[in-house]
């Protein structure tokens, strides 16, 4: 039953995430990306790590989806218009016999080698509480303290950047 | 905590521009206040690199690995900041350059700085996690320096290609980090370490590895992820560009050393043949790419491309000789290339930054032009010259894994990029200027930078003590 469960759903987020990038209609791309976001929701409910679900919920489709939409809607073109440019079939052939080729080189790759990984099940990890998460992201010893807090210079610079490249040059100022 | 001081320092340094400028910067936007402050903190964080115990070993909490190999990665890096920094000073002035003046300095060297300490944080890292960070912070600001000239299409178009081509590249090396990590259950150096020696033919480590190798091939324009550097280099600010081309670059390679002399050092001898034959593609196409071009920022994208090839060779060499070869190229290059683009600076006061900018150069300044000439002769790695003993390193260091086709190739690669080395001295001194123009000048502390830009690659290439000291620390 789980199997099956699991198959249902990783379908759905292949086929609307193919749809988010295929349709010709940008907004209707952000809705089946909105779907593709729930789905892989689903998959981490599915494997207990309920922190990451709600991360993916709040960040994705909370956050950056509805962001996107609003940027979709407020340029006026984008969201009616069938903009996308088309790919002539013989590219698409083209595109297709490439990653079809790598599919298969893939394939036959890891069943020439198979995996240890993947043949042992008793590697399954623990579910992990949203406490530990918050300890482990904070301690000093067998923690993240440094990237957690280098992150945050890394968002100063972001922030720093876009208040310049974004900010109205005003040319007056500028006269000593 | 005594190891731990530069990085402490560059911190500071960045809140204290951005500082002064949150405090005065309304009242005197063309202060050259920030300028001073920076140039003068990284010249001190130099000096307190150069005293520190290059012997010792420090772990500090959270794992933030300090030994000699970082120390002299982070020398690498601050220069090259300090250069960055003393190259940008006459593109802020007012008719300083052609193209135009840019504007927020304060915050150009802030993010600068902050760029910087993200490749500390890289040659520090004991786990993935770090090590990704760390080399988010030294890719992200890059994207906005190359935007800088906000009104100027190429700049625009070179920051969007850089963010689009980051971006996938991002998305491949946490693909590839993340099968590494699903592989051996852990983020940290060590553990890795463990499983890739008890499991080297893994599939799922490979896989990892193949996209760890893709993602860091985008940063260190390694063929086939090269095509987006000629039109970065290109539109790009010139003290961007330099950046680009010499931080952004060794950071690249400070990662594959990190990974591939760390914790899979097991794998090693498996990727040997894969980083030979993209070193042999990478600096073919560098070489050709380079014939023909006529902008010099662009022919320094494939000329920096063809140096990324010569560069990776050294990585299939052992532990000591890869990472102490590689470094001392570094310093080699960073040296000849900034020494390159002061000059594009003073051609880019009057006029384009084009070869034939250069024209009646041996006439007019004798003492830049051989200045050109020195600098070329040691990118193309002639004898007397830095160029030349970092070359043979670099070869030296494949050449005694015996792969002595790979150093035959590399050194006839070397012999084409020879040709175009040469045609920039020959624009200088041979070619008559078809109209008149202004004989190049230059300021003050261009011409103080040159001057010690020039000292460094003649003392490098006649002094052994520098390289042995290297040696002494890496090897």
């Amino acid at each position: 039953m789980n199997d099956f469960l699991f198959y249902v759903i990783a379908s759905a987020v292949a086929l609307l995430s193919l749809l988010a990038v295929t349709l010709p209609n940008l907004l209707h791309g952000a809705i089946a990306l909105v779907g593709s976001f729930f789905a892989t929701a689903a998959i981490y409910i599915m494997l207990q790590m309920e922190f990451l679900a709600l991360a993916q919920i709040a960040l994705y489709v909370g956050g950056i989806v509805v962001f996107m939409l609003i940027i979709i809607l407020l340029t006026n073109d984008l969201g009616v218009d069938n903009s996308l440019s088309r790919v002539s079939a013989g590219r698409q052939v083209g595109k297709g016999v490439i990653i079809a080729g790598f599919i298969t080189a893939l394939c036959l790759f890891f069943t020439s080698n198979p995996s240890l990984l993947l043949r042992t099940t008793e590697h399954r990890a623990a579910p992990v509480s949203i406490d530990e998460i918050g300890i482990r992201l904070l301690s000093t010893s067998n923690g993240f303290i440094v990237p957690f807090e280098v992150v945050s210079l890394l968002l100063l610079a972001a922030l720093i950047g876009a208040v310049v490249l974004s900010r109205r040059e005003n040319k007056k100022e500028e006269k000593p | 905590m005594k190891l731990l001081l530069p990085d402490i320092l560059l911190v500071l340094l960045a809140a204290l521009i951005m500082g002064y400028d949150l405090y005065k910067g309304k009242v005197n936007l063309t202060s050259t206040v920030p300028f001073h402050f920076a140039w003068l903190g990284l010249c001190a964080i130099f000096v307190v690199l150069l005293r520190l115990p290059y012997d010792q070993t420090a772990l500090y909490p959270g794992g933030y690995l300090v030994t000699g190999t970082s120390l002299l990665f982070k020398q690498v890096f601050v220069l090259s900041a300090l250069f960055t920094v003393l190259l940008s000073g006459s593109y802020f002035t007012p008719g300083g350059n052609k193209r135009g003046t840019l504007r927020h300095r304060s915050e150009f060297l802030t993010i600068i700085l902050l760029c910087t300490f993200g490749m500390f944080t890289v040659v520090s890292a004991t786990d993935l996690l770090t090590l990704f960070i760390g080399i988010e912070l030294s890719a992200i600001p890059l994207y906005i320096l190359s935007g800088f000239y906000k009104e100027d299409a190429l700049s625009l178009e070179a920051s969007t290609k850089y963010m689009m081509m980051g971006a996938i590249s991002t998305g491949l090396m946490l693909f590839g980090l993340s099968f590494l990590y699903g592989a051996a259950g852990s983020v940290t150096f060590e553990a890795l370490a463990k499983f890739c020696t008890a499991n080297p033919d893994e599939p799922l480590l490979r896989l990892g590895v193949l996209f760890v190798l893709a993602a860091i091939g985008f940063k260190l324009t390694v063929f086939p992820f090269h095509m987006w550097a000629p039109d970065v280099y290109d539109g790009a600010p010139t003290p961007v560009t330099a950046f680009i081309s010499v931080s952004s670059k060794a950071v690249a390679v400070a990662f594959l050393l990190a990974l591939l002399y760390g914790p899979l050092a097991a794998l090693h001898s498996q990727l040997q043949p894969v980083i030979l034959i993209l070193a042999a593609a990478t600096m073919t196409v560098g070489n050709l790419g380079a014939l023909k071009q006529e902008r010099l920022r662009r022919f320094m994208a494939y000329s920096s491309i063809a140096q990324a090839g010569y560069i990776i060779m050294a990585l299939a060499g052992d532990a000591g000789l890869g990472r102490s070869s590689v470094i001392f190229y570094l310093f080699v290059y960073a040296a000849a290339n900034y020494a390159i683009f002061f000059i594009l600076a003073a051609i880019g006061r009057d006029g384009d930054e084009q070869r034939s900018g250069l024209q009646g150069l041996g006439k007019n300044n004798p003492v830049l032009a051989a200045v050109l000439m020195l600098t070329a002769f040691s990118l193309a790695g002639i004898p007397p010259l830095a160029g030349f003993m970092g070359k043979f390193f670099l070869f030296a260091a494949a050449a005694k894994q015996g792969y002595y086709a790979m150093v035959v190739f590399a050194a006839l690669n070397s012999t084409i990029s020879l040709y175009y080395y040469l045609l920039l001295v020959k624009e200088a001194y041979i070619i008559e200027p078809q109209v008149a123009r202004k004989p190049l000048m230059l300021d003050g502390v261009q011409f103080i930078s040159l001057f010690l830009l020039t000292a460094a690659m003649l003392i490098a290439g006649i002094l052994p003590s520098i390289s042995d000291n290297i040696m002494a620390v890496a090897g």
